[in-house]
């Protein structure tokens, strides 16, 4: 009788502490997965917020690599989850139970009176404890250093993209919402070829004053001495400074335009179609040109500085760079000296902060 | 006698733990501190083992070893060893003797070794030949005289001690005889205060008078029910990694194992701290040896089976570092 309950409470505080050990493995897979989890979903975040930031990826990216890393830390975590006898291991390292659940897991298969003392030694040792205080769920360095990686690049990348919208808004009198797709190369790339109406984005709407009265399309005034810009994808020269046009089309205009540099500056750029003249400079050229798609957008976008700057930046940065060159070249004999004064008259016209421009598109 | 329910084991390893407490007791009333060095010896002698106990004259080591035969009242036998001890003077011989009837026949008449606990005073003084008279008694436990075998009753321990500061005409123990002793305990300088203690003791009219209690039959189930610990997998693996790294061509061996140390320990290393470590574990109230018992018994038990190199002894390395070091490189502390 004692033989057969002895062989009875054996089997019952070996199945104990089998549970037992079956629930804290339960609890470290969960803790140890969160932690993954803490760890993979900020890393992913931050690498996803870098790549945008570069310019490599569009700016969805940080929320899915944050997604997938941590949806790759939970299948990790599940895969590696210890396996009994260390987590038996664990349990005696932590309570200090010298081998006591150890052992009991050991011997539970093999039975008989020592098993039975050792389970139920165990049993007494591991009854009252809480899974929840022994495995805690804490942070430590890894995952917080992820975390703070992640909150640190996020907010860069949406610093750089307010920069963006910032930095045009001030130097025009309406900005508008397409100023946010400025912020990377890549970004603007893509939404210029995102933007195909004409109702989708106001820096579509490209206008610029015309200095040199090369009119495409049947929409010219010679009489006005007027430059219309682009009419249902007229194609025009942007040499335009910054403040040389008012009003909102020509706010869209200079967003357009001034992400030229000088070089870009005599380039020809196609602006969207369709529209109608909203504005007029000051010199009586007229801002024209509402609305439309800007496919060729990119090589303007082309012109941001390694910051992520927009031209206007760009162009006054390299402005005397430039005129500085132009001189130098000046100075040789081979140039006639009626050219020199028209390329003295160009850079002049085209300072930054120099506004007035003949119709000839030379300065007065 | 093997207990089969976990009461019987539970009864029985309650009474090993008072008799354990008895014995500390009571040799702690004739013989003054040194704890470590009693609870050393008294696991050796309920894991059946044999001990070589090491230390200057006067420290009391025959009276630690007269004290634990009185204590359990069991049959006590003392050696001196000397260059002209014979093995016939450990063994007993045959005499020639009359019977009643008249007639002449041989008789088997018993040596000091019949005992329980035998006390081989400075057995290194004792010629190789004498020496080896005690191989046989302590691995085997009997004797054979005249290719008749007498077996020894149980229980039955040999403690020899020797003397490491006389080495003027004595025999070292060879390393295979030094192999069957279960422990090598070392027996220190007593402290200030325990030396205060051992002259009030010895030196006044009271005299000390040991209790004795139990008998031959409560050690031999003390024995077996120090047999049925179970030993948890740490312990074992601990062990393994112990025993590896003593030897120093082995992969797990420490540097100073590397450096230091010509041969390391036998497999009989490894089952003196299983055993030992089942009856700590027994006085922890514990049913199976953890891998800290073992590295608690690591050193009695790689004392004197850890053979140092000329280096080791040139450089005078303890062993006592050694082990230390073969311990922790087994993942726990000595």
């Amino acid at each position: 009788m004692t033989r057969r309950a002895g062989i009875h409470s054996a089997d019952t505080a070996g199945e104990g502490v089998l549970r037992a050990v079956s629930a804290a493995r339960r609890r470290l897979r969960f803790v140890n997965t969160l932690r993954l989890v803490a760890i993979a979903g900020p890393s992913g975040v931050a690498a996803g917020a870098a790549c945008a930031l570069a310019g490599w990826m569009p700016d969805w990216t940080p929320i899915v690599a944050g997604v997938l890393g941590a949806a790759a830390a939970t299948a990790w975590g599940a895969a590696r989850t210890p396996s009994p006898a260390t987590v038996a291991r664990i349990l005696d390292a932590h309570l200090e139970l010298k081998d006591r659940v150890s052992a009991a897991l050991q011997l539970r298969e093999r039975g008989g009176p020592i098993a039975a003392l050792v389970a139920r030694d165990a049993m007494a040792r591991l009854a009252g404890i809480k899974l929840r205080t022994l495995f805690p769920v804490t942070i430590d360095r890894a995952p917080a250093i992820a975390t703070a990686a992640a909150v640190a690049m996020s907010a860069w990348l949406v610093v750089s993209d307010t920069d963006a919208v910032g930095s045009v808004g001030g130097t025009t009198s309406a900005s508008n919402s397409a100023s946010t797709d400025t912020s990377t190369p890549a970004r603007g790339a893509a939404r210029t070829s995102a933007a195909g109406s004409n109702d989708q984005t106001t820096d579509q709407r490209s206008v610029a004053t015309a200095r040199e009265p090369r009119q495409s399309g049947s929409d010219s005034q010679p009489a006005r001495e007027e430059s219309l810009a682009s009419d249902a994808g007229a194609s025009i020269r942007t040499p335009a400074a910054a403040g040389d046009t008012s009003g909102a089309a020509a706010s869209g205009a200079r967003d357009s335009d001034n992400r030229s540099t000088p070089s870009s500056a005599a380039a020809t750029a196609r602006t969207g179609g369709g529209g109608s003249a909203a504005g007029q400079t000051p010199t009586g050229g007229v801002a024209a040109g509402a609305g439309g798609a800007a496919p060729g957008n990119a090589p303007l976008d082309a012109a941001r500085d390694a910051r992520g700057h927009t031209a206007i930046q760009a162009f006054a940065a390299s402005y005397h760079a430039a005129r500085a060159a132009a001189e130098a070249a000046l100075a040789r004999d081979v140039i006639p000296p009626d050219y020199r004064e028209h390329v003295r008259a160009y850079f002049s016209a085209v300072s930054p902060g120099t506004g007035p421009v003949t119709s000839n598109g030379g300065p007065r | 006698m093997i207990q089969e329910t976990p009461a019987g084991i539970e009864a029985q390893a309650t009474v090993f733990r008072e008799v354990f407490e008895h014995l500390r007791g009571e040799i702690g009333r004739v013989f003054v501190g040194q704890r470590s060095l009693v609870d050393h010896l008294l696991l050796c002698f309920f894991c059946q083992g044999h001990a070589l106990i090491e230390g200057a004259p006067g420290l009391g080591k025959t009276v630690l070893v007269r004290t634990l035969g009185e204590a359990l009242n069991l049959s006590f036998s003392r050696i001196q060893c000397t260059p002209d001890l014979m093995p016939a003077d450990v063994t007993g011989t045959n005499l020639l003797a009359e019977t009643p009837q008249g007639l002449r026949e041989f008789s088997f008449r018993r040596g000091p070794i019949f005992a329980n606990v035998v006390l081989a005073d400075e057995i290194n003084r004792a010629t190789p030949r004498t020496q080896a008279a005690f191989l046989e008694a302590l691995q085997e436990r009997h004797v054979t005289v005249f290719g008749v075998t007498h077996p020894i009753e149980e229980p039955f321990a040999v403690f020899a001690t020797q003397n490491p500061i006389e080495m003027e005409g004595t025999y070292p123990l060879p390393e295979a005889q030094l192999d069957r002793f279960f422990f090598k305990l070392t027996v220190e300088t007593p402290s200030m205060a325990d030396l205060a203690e051992i002259l009030a003791r010895t030196t006044g009219t009271d005299a000390v008078r040991v209790s004795a209690r139990h008998g031959g039959a409560t050690v031999r189930s003390m024995t077996d029910v120090v047999k049925q610990v179970a030993v948890s997998q740490p312990a074992l693996d601990r062990v393994l990694r112990i025993i590896r790294a003593t030897h120093p061509g082995a992969e797990e061996a420490p540097p100073i194992v590397r450096k230091y140390v010509q041969y390391g320990a036998s497999p009989r290393a490894a089952q003196a701290m299983i055993l030992a470590g089942k009856a700590l574990a027994l006085l922890d109230g514990r049913y199976h040896v953890a891998a800290d018992d073992v590295a608690r018994v690591a050193l009695p038990a790689l004392n004197h089976r850890i053979i140092r190199n000329f280096h080791g002894e040139m450089e005078q390395v303890s062993t006592a570092a050694i082990v230390d070091g073969i311990v922790a490189a087994a993942g726990g502390r000595a």
